[in-house]
């Protein structure tokens, strides 16, 4: 792939542009360029838009339509994609847990994921910890995400993790809580692997972890 | 909120409590007598407003704590006709519903929670061009059946501030459209964005007018809820050109009628936008997350006095007991009780986790604060 060609689909995830990004797709496929290169270039741009989240330069609705238009473009690549490097990274399991409707936040690390080369089970809302071990002990994930956005869901969160370490899942899969009620002072007290100040962060914790 | 002398800062709970916080303090003590009742309904209307079951209305419970109070003048902004309610189905814990503001709803049947919301009534602009029908402020169902030179001398003796909300652009934005779409629509539809604002701008002047030029209102504000514990939902820049216009007019239709008190309720981290709220007209804010970095404190010494407070009390500080209630109230109001132009008061409806025990510690450590032993 010529250096423009990635800097065309870099570009056109940065500034959100569905129409750019269909015509660098289908221009670079065009010229045979491997989906998995152009999905690179693609994966890029979005890594940019995460640092411009965090940097508050962008914000929640950039990151919305960021996670758009990259779906767009994987659905251009489906068909030509390898599925082994679609979905390169492995299984998340993710759900607001019981009691919590929430499901912004939610959605927004599944999109990510989802768009950073995971496979992602989502259990939706209002999840039991029964839900979430039967859905590990199904899946075999390599993590376990958690949304819980009210101060009452975390005793949700804590149920969930002391049944997957019940049901002996625990030393099996990473665990990483997000949400409005989530802090570093919980996530130790609980024992989870991570707790994410935000989709973005918590996106790429799960792909440091894949890469480890 | 002037800044004027007083005998003690308000003593109350502005947001109130979560239905399902006050029905475990039953069992935690509160007499079952003290009665529950939805914020909505007034005794002169006979309307509500399609709402969450929250209890900021609540007159028995306000007066059994003895806490003071605010009048809700009850102007209905929602759709007329309402869209017609249908629960599509129906577990143990929850149920699936087309509220009365079109809007498909998950809600729980065993606590109250915020709902998930599945489905929304404007997905395009034919969409839109149904629902403005909907939203006649001429309606005369927006008002209590009692409006009257009566109901305004009423009003014009009340001993407490009276006031109102309204959904405002954000709010209101995201209601008909569901935050993802609404948010898509900003780079996909500009054009309908300012439309939307545009109408919903001229709708709340109309629709507000009989009661403002009435001159019985304290305060008004607006509900938006665009903030979260990472910041404001759009930009800065996103807020200046697609809000801030309407903002003003708004604000200044409110502000030429002498309305003192112009609030902003948007839950989580909001400083970003302080400074374009103000520009705007907004002169207080509220509800002032503490989890999210809001800070009664450190925003007054950023604002001064052109920035009034409401809220800013940890609600975990409530849930975790004594130590961390005296902890909180002792950092954060010798200096706000003094500085004045601030309405102590935890920082969202008081969740279920707060024992009710604790929450009458709060209560004697405020008015210790307030100087009202």
């Amino acid at each position: 792939m010529s250096t423009e060609q990635s800097r065309q689909l870099t570009d056109a995830i940065v500034k959100l542009d569905s129409t750019a990004l269909e015509k660098a797709c289908r221009g670079a496929l065009a010229s045979g360029v491997p989906a998995e290169k152009v999905l690179d270039g693609m994966t890029k741009g979005m890594d940019i838009v995460g640092q411009k989240y965090e940097d508050r330069e962008y914000f929640l609705a950039e990151l919305i339509m960021a996670g758009e238009v990259m779906k767009e473009g994987i659905k251009i690549l489906q068909p030509h994609l390898k599925g082994s490097r679609a979905r390169g990274h492995g299984k998340v399991v993710i759900g607001t847990v019981r009691g919590d409707l929430h499901d912004i936040g939610k959605d927004l690390a599944a999109t990510l994921l989802e768009t950073s080369g995971f496979q992602v089970i989502d259990l939706g809302v209002d999840v039991a910890a029964e839900a979430f071990v039967e859905a590990t002990r199904r899946e075999k994930p390599k993590i376990v995400a958690m949304s819980a956005l009210l101060t009452v869901s975390l005793n949700e969160v804590e149920n969930t993790v002391k049944a997957l370490k019940e049901t002996g899942l625990r030393e099996k899969v990473k665990v990483i809580i997000g949400g409005a009620a989530a802090s570093e002072q919980f996530g130790k007290k609980i024992g989870v692997d991570a707790v994410a100040a935000d989709a973005v962060q918590g996106a790429r914790i799960c792909k440091e972890w894949a890469s480890a | 909120m002037r800044f004027q002398k007083v005998d003690h800062l308000p003593f109350c709970e502005y947001l109130g409590f979560w239905e399902e916080t006050v029905n475990k303090w039953y069992k935690e003590g509160l007499p079952t007598w003290v009665n529950i009742t939805w914020s909505g309904p007034s005794e002169y209307t006979g309307t509500g407003c399609p709402g969450s079951k929250s209890l900021s209305g609540v007159s028995m419970l306000t007066d059994y704590l003895g806490l003071e109070k605010k009048e809700k003048f009850p102007i209905d902004f929602g759709p007329f006709p309402r869209f017609p309610r249908k629960v599509l189905e129906e577990t143990e814990r929850s149920y699936t519903e087309i509220d009365e503001s079109g809007v498909k709803r998950l809600s729980m049947k065993v606590a109250s929670t915020i709902p998930g919301f599945l489905d929304y009534p404007i997905k395009t602009r034919e969409d839109f061009e149904k629902i403005k029908k909907r939203f006649d402020p001429k309606d005369i169902r927006r008002y209590p059946k009692a409006w009257s030179e009566e109901l305004v001398d009423f009003y014009k003796e009340a001993t407490v501030p009276v006031g109102f909300t309204f959904p405002g652009f954000f709010g209101q934005g995201r209601t008909w459209m569901g935050l993802k779409n609404f948010l898509m629509t900003f780079f996909r539809d500009p054009k309908l964005i300012h439309e939307m604002f545009d109408f919903w701008t001229d709708f709340l002047i109309d629709t507000m007018k009989p009661v403002i030029e009435a001159g019985i209102i304290d305060f008004a504000g607006y509900w938006e809820d665009m903030s979260y514990k990472n910041g404001p939902h759009i930009s800065p820049s996103h807020f200046r050109e697609f809000m801030l216009p309407y903002y003003h007019r708004v604000s200044d239709f409110l502000n030429k009628n002498g309305v003192e008190t112009i609030t902003v309720d948007t839950d989580g981290d909001a400083s970003l936008l302080i400074p374009l709220f103000l520009e705007g007209g907004v002169n207080c804010l509220y509800p002032l997350e503490v989890q999210a970095g809001m800070d009664p404190v450190k925003l007054r010494k950023e604002y001064g006095r052109k920035l009034l407070l409401i809220g800013g009390l940890d609600k975990k500080a409530l849930a975790d007991g004594e130590q961390a209630i005296r902890t909180e109230l002792d950092r954060k109001l010798p200096y706000m009780v003094k500085q004045g132009g601030y309405i102590p008061s935890v920082d969202h409806l008081v969740p279920s986790d707060v024992p009710y025990a604790n929450y009458l510690f709060y209560l004697e450590e405020l008015k210790k604060h307030l100087g009202m032993e």
